[in-house]
């Protein structure tokens, strides 16, 4: 055998098997260079794969522009994270179905265009002008290659080129523009009145069958809603303050801490006039200053007003104008020769001469303000009340996740970890998926007393994070499926139901007698003041008059023409049950005259954008028919 | 087959079969090679008079943009004569035709729709074309050419809006009947208009009351 092969090997057999061995070596690793990985497929568009990773990322953007978008609104549990998971797949197969139309319609994007647009992009710009590097920079960022940025760019301005070309041809003609204003800007005048339903509840009568048949047949309507009783652990500063133990030694500490908030030390309030001295070491300036604010201390002990000398005399630019004032101030703020004197001065007393490093002052003081506020023995309360406050906010964290962790490890008791934090365990009432009071009103308390790990296995929840220092854990001590309720319990419900409607279908009756009458001849506001009903004057209305009901303009709008004098009747049923009776008499057209050119081509246009926005998703719906998108089983989450 | 016994019978061999061979092995790789690269620059080709015709297009959109629809119209007609069998000549000619419209040709724009559902190309723009021209000459007042169009609509997603021009070609001849069905099956499809097509079906009430 081996010395046929190596008889066979030098011949043509050979050369076929070493050409056959040498393309699986020549193509080993191929796909590593053609990005065919065989990374999760979310869904294919015809040949095309999105990946698990394409998806995610386009999710996260979505969500991110949901969150700007809403801003202070947004909270992440009102939104359903599987309706946005689809809705962003469909936005992606549909990103994708225009890309391939755009293609099989053989469109490109031309290097101006994507070089102008590219140009055009402020994030690329430095100081207002192109620049490569912000470019290469801004592409990065994105995690790409700026050929990588070019080829997404082009197909994004190919498809958008799809779009502009398809809807903004769109067109409006003449006849169209003016059935639009004749049939949407058309306004109707009309007389109602309403018979409430409320006036005939007392005069319906009920039979027991009737009660038990329609019990019969709405059981499933009747069912007590499934409920739950809770006990819960609730954990803020507030309860964790309470356990806070205090003694003197600490507080008495804390108070020499924070003795600025409970004492106000002394302040004095004095007025001056400085001489300045710009050079200490210039003997001569130095001694004419002090020659100079000597007479001006001369002048002041004269009797002279303190105040108007210091507005002639004094050269500190922030005070001479208000007469030397300096406002109150405390210890360690002045120079300390100056304060030593305004501490020393008696109020209105005036000193000699001070020197300071600025130069001389003669110091006035005008005003003392005693130290106030509360002794250690005063501020008791509140030192350990804000000592508890601040001890428990340095707690917290540690407190929380030490309950996360001890009503873990025993899922079946909140017990342990209120004995060892000594927290006092709350119980609620029956609660159902509404709510209950309090903590229990909340989304995610209500989500998780439902939820799968708490309500069937029964173990404690996790930790909800209500708010910056409010946590909670939770666990179902009862739990009441939902279940039909005896006919004795839901009687009265039933019997109001029966009411309402009974009531309903007599004011429908009065309704149709007063249309009758009406038809008749008898005038409607005779009619409606021998009924006892108010005569709404509505008048002329749009189809989108604000004050009339909205059923009864939509019933309004679908009533027939008017013809001549004679006004048409026509009755509608208002969502509570009342019946309102309509008198309609003119049908005024919209006319394209009553606009503004302006107004009228405002109108065309929202008429032809709305109009080639549906051409465009026509023919992407066409596309999506001839297409073939498969989702596999398990991207199906 | 020959066994060989010494390299140089071996040597000897593979020249004799180069001399027999070489000349067509050589002139099958020139040729695959050419093949290759031929095809690559006529895609390159193909690619660069796309780019060239869609640059065309934008700067008639610009035109357009711009409120100068006589430059916009004559880049139109020297995209559909460059590039005749292009997507980009059929959507120029509904920008023309829109132009056109716009001045109050009516048979200019009739005309521009009706050189797009003679081209050969996609269904959907045919579609698009065909549903414009329809509403056109609805527009002129010509109900049975608006008609004769409509009835050569495909039946795809484009239905709907075909539905509503059979209900205002029927409404046109009073025959409210058939414009009530078609009003209500273009409500049951997807339509861009969807509150306007209620209104001319409730206003169908007002219009039956009037021809008793």
């Amino acid at each position: 055998m081996l010395q046929l092969i190596r008889e066979k090997a030098q011949g043509w057999i050979a050369w076929v098997i070493v050409i056959l061995i040498s393309v699986p070596f020549a193509l080993w690793g191929i796909q590593e260079y053609l990005g065919v990985g065989s990374a999760a497929v979310k869904v294919s568009v015809n040949d095309r794969e999105i990946t698990e990773r394409e998806f995610d990322s386009s999710y996260r953007q979505f969500r991110e522009q949901l969150r700007q978008q809403l801003g202070k609104q947004y909270r992440p549990e009102l939104v359903d994270d599987k309706m946005l998971r689809k809705e962003v797949l469909e936005s992606i197969i549909n990103r994708e179905l225009i890309h391939q139309q755009g293609v099989e319609l053989g469109m490109r994007t031309s290097d101006e265009m994507l070089r102008e647009l590219i140009k055009a992009s402020p994030s690329f710009q430095v100081g207002g002008s192109f620049s490569q590097a912000a470019y290469e920079n801004g592409a990065r960022r994105q995690g790409l290659t700026t050929e990588g940025y070019e080829q997404q760019m082009r197909r994004l301005l190919a498809s958008d080129q799809l779009f502009r070309a398809v809807s903004g041809s769109e067109i409006v003609t003449q006849a169209e523009l003016e059935q639009g204003l004749r049939l949407g800007d058309q306004r109707r005048k009309l007389d109602y009145l309403i018979v409430p339903a409320a006036d005939y509840v007392s005069k319906v009568e009920l039979k027991q069958e009737e009660v038990t048949s329609y019990f019969n047949s709405k059981q499933q309507a009747f069912m007590s809603p499934e409920r739950v009783k809770l006990e819960y652990l609730e954990l803020d500063i507030k309860n964790i303050a309470k356990t806070v133990k205090v003694d003197d030694e600490e507080l008495q500490g804390y108070y020499e801490q924070n003795k600025k908030n409970y004492v106000v030390s002394e302040g004095r309030r004095a007025s001056h006039i400085l001489i300045v001295v710009e050079d200490k070491s210039d003997e001569s300036a130095l001694a004419k200053a002090r020659e100079k604010a000597e007479s001006v201390l001369a002048r002041v002990n004269a009797g002279e007003d303190f105040a108007a000398v210091a507005k002639e005399m004094s050269q500190d630019p922030g005070s001479a104008n208000s007469g030397g004032d300096l406002s109150f101030f405390e210890k360690g703020i002045m120079d300390p020769a100056f304060e030593k004197v305004a501490f020393e001065l008696e109020k209105g007393a005036i000193s000699g001469v001070v020197e300071s490093q600025f130069g001389f002052h003669i110091i006035k003081l005008t005003d003392v303000r005693p130290e106030a506020g509360k002794s250690f023995e005063q501020a008791r309360d509140d030192l350990a009340t804000a000592y508890r406050k601040e001890q428990a906010g340095r707690m917290f964290y540690e407190y929380a996740e030490r309950l996360g962790d001890l009503a873990y490890e025993d899922p079946d008791s909140l017990e342990p970890a209120a004995d060892a934090l000594g927290l006092k365990i709350n119980t609620s009432d029956w609660m159902g998926r509404d709510g209950g009071p309090g903590v229990l009103a909340i989304g995610r308390v209500i989500t998780t007393a439902f939820s799968e790990d708490v309500l069937v296995q029964r173990h404690n929840s996790e930790l909800l994070e209500l708010g910056a220092e409010q946590v909670l854990v939770l666990r179902v001590v009862e739990h009441e499926e939902s279940r039909p309720q005896s006919l004795d319990k839901v009687r009265g419900e039933i019997e109001s139901i029966l009411r309402q409607r009974g009531a309903a279908k007599m004011a429908e009756q009065k309704a149709q007698e007063l249309i009758t009458s009406m038809s008749a001849g008898t005038a409607v506001e005779q009619l409606a003041s021998e009924y006892g009903a108010k005569l709404h004057k509505a008048g002329v209305v749009g189809r989108a008059a604000k004050e009339i009901p909205p059923a009864i303009l939509d019933s309004l709008f679908t009533m027939s023409r008017p013809v001549g004098d004679q006004p048409v009747y026509g009755k509608t049923r208002l969502g509570n049950g009342d019946y309102a009776v309509l008198a309609l008499y003119q049908v005024t057209d919209g006319s394209i005259d009553t606009l503004e050119e302006s107004d009228r081509n405002k109108f065309k246009q929202s008429l032809e954008r709305m109009l080639g926005q549906s051409s465009f998703d026509h023919m992407i719906s066409n596309v999506r028919d001839g297409s073939e998108i498969v989702i596999p089983e398990d991207a199906k989450k | 087959m020959s066994v060989y016994d010494t390299e140089e019978e071996q040597v000897e061999a593979l020249k004799k079969w180069w001399s027999e061979n070489g000349r067509s092995i050589v002139g099958g790789v020139v040729l695959g090679l050419a093949a290759v690269f031929g095809w690559q620059a006529w895609e390159q080709h193909q690619g660069q008079t796309a780019a060239d015709a869609s640059l065309r297009y934008d700067k008639m959109g610009q035109a357009t943009q711009a409120g100068n629809s006589e430059s916009a119209l004559k880049l139109g007609e020297k995209i559909v004569a460059d590039w005749p069998d292009s997507s980009y000549a059929v959507l120029a000619a509904l920008d023309m035709a829109k132009i056109k419209l716009d001045q109050g040709g009516h048979a200019a724009a009739q005309a521009k729709y009706e050189w797009v559902l003679a081209q050969p190309g996609d269904t959907s723009l045919k579609q698009v074309a065909r549903l414009r021209l329809a509403r056109v000459m609805l527009g002129n007042g010509d109900l049975d050419g608006a008609e004769a169009v409509v009835a050569k609509a495909d039946k795809d997603n484009f239905a709907g809006e075909f539905a509503v021009i059979r209900g205002d070609i029927a409404s046109a001849r009073k025959d409210y009947t058939a414009a009530r069905t078609a009003y209500t099956n273009a409500l049951a499809s997807e339509v861009g208009n969807r509150r306007l097509v209620q209104m001319k079906l409730d206003n169908l009430v007002v219009a039956k009351d009037k021809q008793q």
